[in-house]
């Protein structure tokens, strides 16, 4: 049996039991309005080029170097953050959201299309993510929304599956047969009892996936099948890293470092948000 | 038709006038060795035998060298097959054509019917005899392709009215007007000839394999990784090719290249097609100061052009303007591939080229860049755009970001924006040939030394490649009238003049020309890079180890 | 158990015919024109040769018929040839399998070498140091991106110990330990992401199981600690972590597409992704599909190894 979702416990519960992931949203945070105070923080232009001083290694005037152009990596990792964080939290929300409504449709109707849903989601799950987000990548030609969609559509499958059984789970409980006993009609045991039921592995689902859709990013931008240049996002920086890291190895080296802290925050934060609404699942 | 005719009398006008006078080459310059091949080394002193092992460049479609262009499959493909007559594999001045499969060539008094003699006792890979049908098979395909076959450079031999074969030996060409380009063109590497009683069964046969009389016989062939050929031991040249076999191995980025190159599992790097970048040959010579490295001139341009036609570019106050803020020294820096001189429209150090101090009075190349800002300025705003304006720049996405980084730097000094329009490499090149951009940033691949090779392709009104579309009868004019000009002095004058109207007009703005540079054990002997690639020199038949 | 067998395998055959639909029609939603990737680089486009191309290719029929013709291709195992180079695909798949498949043994037996031993030791000792460190480290290994090591690896091995990938894989059968030396280090990296989840996995089944009454029996009994986890508990919690390596197997070639084309390896995910460079449809849906044709084997593997394995559980 789930517990009831009308528990909320708030951020100071939240602290108190689960302290690193705490920690890992202070971290969270701390990147995110660093990227958002990018264009005070930056010491440079991003996209201003100095060609006298391409491929610097890190220095004072430099401190993470600077690329093929001469522009301060430092500058564009900070405006590439807001990037990469936008599309990741675009195409999670869109993803895990659409997908939980596909789910709880499904789990209600029951009937052809919950086994055609079904069928579906069984068979993309049988490729691998990053192949099938290729393919769509590859469809859609490589931009800003075509890697948002794709990396979306990669994330339906697992959501309707979550919140199809969180909602069927529900269903099956004594108080909604009660309910509908009374005469309660179907909207208000959705929305009252059905759905609060939902939330938490809705928002489980949001803090595992971010992580996942970050480096996601990354690698469809290191193919060069990403975001395109100009447009600094951390994948995009890390494009053409490898072809030239003879000359300059630090611009391959700080974009990944940024990307690994990012994405293991987000972990540290998942695994908390899931061992505080879920505890059942504590140990995992 | 007509520009056929022109551009054949040109070539042909020169090359008598040329003769007579050899001009200097431009320089190779080379990083440590004394790089420069007088001719080949005498047979007797050549030691046969072993493999080389390169590099291969470019794209790959297939390896039937007629229905594609791609720098891959000319790597690859040349190997395996000869052309009537070819470009010289030891002259560097491009200008000496030697035989090929035909022993000796004549063209009739009128330049409208050439006559070639096969060589005796040519076979092909798989035995059979070469004969006149081959040949005239061979430039039917080209010039009229059968369906299912496509051929890249049809357009070329537009002129050409009849192939026959009166007996095996002989070849004729009969043209509809009388053109001297036709022997040229016949040099020109892609034109190779291919066996009859194979592409006639299948029109793919070619694709996968090569059945041909080069120098090399297929083995092996990998898409994307490798391609192998063995020495063909029945080759018309007696004695050659020296070497044994030939492997190519693909690599996704230089520095893999390089680093194969330096622990000896690579002989040298690409030997047929493009060559390293500047950054990895003192690379290459810094891990290793044995190696050959040096850097050659080539045939060959990075280019930006203006579409004249689109407002607000059909004004050439603003397209003065635009190149007056356009720096070329700068310019290169930001093409990180790219190497050599800053240029007009005719090679470097040829005798065509302007002298310095009138070159510097050209508009966008006056030294004074200071003074250029102000000028373009003022251009401006005699054109009422003072607060500026923005295009579209198109491009291939391989070298897409240096040229925005660019134009959008230097342009952006007078108000001018950058849009991005970066495409996959056959679309960019479609829409450039439809002349579909506002700014188009490339590169091409020259023809010939001679000055129409640039001219005559992208100014002269109408030309093939003028995607432009600039019309300056003036210009039209002046190409006219050198291409009768015979005394090369005299020419010359006619020929700066043209160079200034075709600058100063700003339709297609060049660059640099590129150097090349190329790296090798210094084992590796009698390798040689003409400025066009597409010579003799690439099939390899007197390079030799000395090992 | 044969009822439980057949229905499986007929439950697989929807979902590779479901697979196909989504490879194909997914890719043709593809924007530029393969036809001019034919017709090369340094010339001018012959616009009637361009049409003719496209009709050859069959660009120019209805889609479903293009669908058509490409199941019927598979059905008869002919996956035809490339577009433009026509280099039959049936070839050059066969030369990347075997190599991605070498590649994709040395990654799971790294992966299972350490990440079965770690994930035990880690649920055994609940809460103690060695806990928090292999729990760190499996959550690093997850959050790095898989290409990024790769770089960092190939960086770290080209200065440090002037190591560079060798022109030609040696096959396992010619030369064993140079095989397993050109081959080591891609697989470490596709290893370090697939370790850090099945150490997790591990280390949560075994504590589930430990909590579980037969294992307070078997203490009860007075068997010894080592004798009660590795008879009792290991045993059983490795039926979920044959599943997940199984379900995981997916995540492998993940890692197997993206770690090639950081060492070059010849294998199905370079190929892959030269294919879709290229925009080489039949090259892309045959690669794509061959990949989802060996998860599904897999997984129905995995299965039916499951139900083998524990013949407590009982399917309907």
């Amino acid at each position: 049996m789930s517990r009831p979702a009308s528990t909320w416990w708030g951020p100071a519960g939240f602290a108190r039991r689960q302290p690193v992931g705490a920690v890992a949203l202070l971290i969270l945070l701390g990147i995110l309005l660093a990227s958002l105070a990018s264009p005070v923080l930056a010491p440079y232009d991003p996209f201003a080029n100095d060609l006298s001083n391409k491929w610097a290694p890190p220095t004072a005037a430099h401190p993470m170097g600077t690329d093929q152009y001469g522009r301060d990596t430092y500058s564009r990792l900070l405006l590439g953050a807001r990037y990469s964080l936008f599309l990741s939290f675009s195409a999670t929300f869109l993803g895990v959201t659409i997908g939980a409504v596909i789910g709880l449709i499904t789990a209600y109707s029951r009937g052809w299309f919950d086994i055609l849903v079904l069928r579906i989601v069984d068979v993309k799950m049988a490729m691998p993510g990053l192949v099938f987000t290729l393919l769509i990548v590859a469809g859609l030609g490589p931009s800003l929304s075509g890697v948002i969609i794709a990396l979306a559509v990669g994330m339906l499958a697992r959501s309707i599956r979550v919140i199809r059984a969180a909602a069927l789970a529900t269903r099956e409980m004594v108080y909604v047969d009660a309910a509908r006993a009374i005469g309660c009609p179907d909207w208000r045991i959705m929305a009252l009892h059905i759905l609060p039921a939902c939330i938490a592995p809705y928002i489980i689902l949001i803090s595992i996936s971010i992580g996942g859709a970050i480096v996601a990013e990354a690698s469809l931008g290191y193919l060069g099948l990403g975001v395109q240049p100009p447009t600094p996002t951390w994948g995009q920086i890390l494009n053409r890293a490898q072809q030239t890291f003879r000359q300059n190895p630090w611009v391959a080296i700080f974009p990944g470092l940024a990307i690994s802290l990012t994405v293991f925050a987000f972990n540290l934060l998942g695994d908390a948000i899931r061992d505080h609404l879920d505890p059942k699942l504590r140990g995992r | 038709m007509k520009r056929y005719l022109l551009v054949g009398a040109a070539i042909g006008l020169s090359l008598a006038a040329l003769s007579c006078q050899a001009p200097t080459p431009p320089p190779s310059e080379s990083i440590g060795a004394d790089t420069s091949v007088a001719g080949p080394t005498a047979p007797d002193k050549v030691k046969r035998g072993g493999i080389l092992r390169g590099t291969w460049s470019g794209t790959l479609a297939h390896l039937d060298l007629h229905q594609v262009g791609t720098l891959g499959t000319w790597n690859a493909g040349n190997l395996m097959y000869n052309g009537l007559i070819e470009w010289d594999a030891f002259d560097k001045t491009q200008q000496r054509i030697v035989p090929g499969l035909a022993k000796s060539w004549e063209a009739s008094p009128d330049g409208s019917r050439f006559t070639f003699r096969l060589q005796d006792g040519v076979k092909f890979h798989d035995g059979a005899s070469l004969t006149g049908d081959d040949v005239v098979f061979t430039l039917k395909r080209i010039a009229d392709p059968p369906r299912g076959t496509s051929s890249a450079r049809k357009d070329q031999f537009q002129m050409v009215d009849k192939i026959e074969s009166p007996d095996p030996q002989t070849v004729v060409v009969t043209t509809k007007f009388p053109s001297a380009n036709l022997v040229n063109l016949l040099a020109d590497g892609w034109h190779v000839i291919v066996p009859k009683h194979v592409v006639e069964r299948d029109a793919n046969a070619l694709k996968q394999g090569g059945i041909g009389t080069g120098p090399y016989t297929f083995k092996e062939l990998v898409p994307n990784q490798k391609f192998v050929a063995a020495r063909n031991p029945a080759y018309f040249r007696q004695g050659h090719p020296y070497l044994e076999g030939i492997e190519l191995y693909r690599f996704g980025e230089e520095t893999t290249a390089i680093a194969a190159l330096v622990t000896n599992q690579l002989d040298m790097v690409n030997p047929a097609g493009q060559g390293i970048s500047g950054q990895g040959a003192r690379d290459v010579k810094a891990r290793n100061a044995a190696m050959v490295v040096e850097s050659n001139p080539r045939l060959a341009i990075d280019i930006w052009r203006y579409n004249v036609t689109r407002p607000p570019l059909d004004d050439l106050r603003v397209r003065q303007a635009m190149n007056l803020a356009i720096n070329r020294e700068e310019y290169v820096k930001f093409l990180q591939d790219s190497e050599g001189p800053v240029g007009t429209v005719v090679f470097p150090g040829s005798v065509w080229d302007l002298p310095k101090a009138e070159q510097e009075k050209l508009i966008g190349y006056e030294p004074n860049y200071d003074q250029r800002l102000q000028r373009a300025k003022q251009l401006l705003a005699e054109a009422g755009l003072a607060g500026g304006f923005t295009v579209t720049l198109m491009a291939t996405t391989t070298n897409f970001e240096d040229n925005a980084q660019a134009l959008e730097a230097m342009l952006g000094r007078i108000n001018i924006k950058i849009k991005r329009d970066p495409l996959q490499q056959e679309e960019a090149r479609q829409r450039e040939a439809e002349s579909l951009f506002d700014v188009y940033a490339g590169g091409y691949g020259i023809a010939t030394i001679d000055p129409v090779g640039v001219v005559g392709d992208h100014f002269v009104c109408g030309s093939g490649r003028n995607t432009s579309k600039f019309c300056d009868p003036e210009l039209d004019r002046l190409y006219q009238e050198q291409l009768k000009v015979l005394d090369q002095k005299e020419r010359a004058k006619v020929v700066h003049e043209m160079i200034k109207r075709a600058i100063n007009g700003a339709s297609m703005n060049i660059i640099n020309w590129n150097n090349e540079y190329h790296a090798r054990w210094p084992y590796v002997r009698d390798f040689v890079v003409t400025p066009s690639r597409y010579t003799l020199a690439s099939k390899l038949e007197y390079v030799w180890l000395d090992k | 158990m044969h009822r439980y067998l057949t229905k499986r395998l007929l439950l697989s055959i929807p979902t590779i015919f479901g697979l196909t639909v989504l490879i194909f029609f997914t890719l043709r939603v593809l924007p530029g024109d393969v036809a001019l990737t034919i017709l090369g680089e340094d010339t001018q486009v012959d616009h009637q040769r361009l049409l003719e191309i496209r009709r050859e290719l069959g660009l120019d029929q209805p889609i479903y018929v293009q669908y058509g013709q490409w199941m019927w291709s598979i059905l008869r195992l002919d996956p035809g040839r490339s577009f433009g180079s026509d280099y039959p695909i049936a070839k050059r798949l066969a030369a990347a399998i075997p190599i991605t498949f070498n590649l994709a043994v040395y990654a799971l037996i790294l992966t299972l070498i350490v990440a079965i031993p770690l994930g035990a030791v880690s649920a055994v000792h609940q809460d103690s140091w060695v806990d928090y460190a292999s729990r760190a480290a499996a959550l690093v290994g997850l959050s790095t991106p898989g290409f990024w090591v790769g770089i960092m690896v190939i960086m770290f091995l080209a200065f440090y110990v002037g190591w560079m990938p060798q022109l030609q894989l040696v096959s396992f059968f010619e030369d064993p330990w140079k095989n397993f030396t050109q081959l080591f280090w891609p697989a470490l990296v596709i290893a370090i992401a697939q370790t850090a989840v099945i150490t997790r996995m591990t280390r949560s089944t075994l504590l589930e199981v430990l909590r579980e009454d037969y294992v307070r029996t078997a203490r009860a009994k007075g068997l010894r600690e080592r004798v009660v986890i590795v008879r009792h508990a290991l045993k059983n919690a490795m039926l979920p972590v044959i599943t997940l390596i199984g379900l995981e197997f997916a995540g492998l070639m993940n890692g197997a597409v993206i770690t090639e084309t950081v060492f070059a390896v010849p294998g199905l995910g370079s190929t892959l992704i030269q294919g879709i460079n290229a925009k080489d449809f039949p090259l892309i849906q045959a690669t794509v599909l061959f990949i989802g044709l060996i998860v599904v084997l897999v997984n129905l593997l995995v299965d039916l190894s499951y139900a083998w394995l524990d013949p407590r559980i009982k399917y309907r």
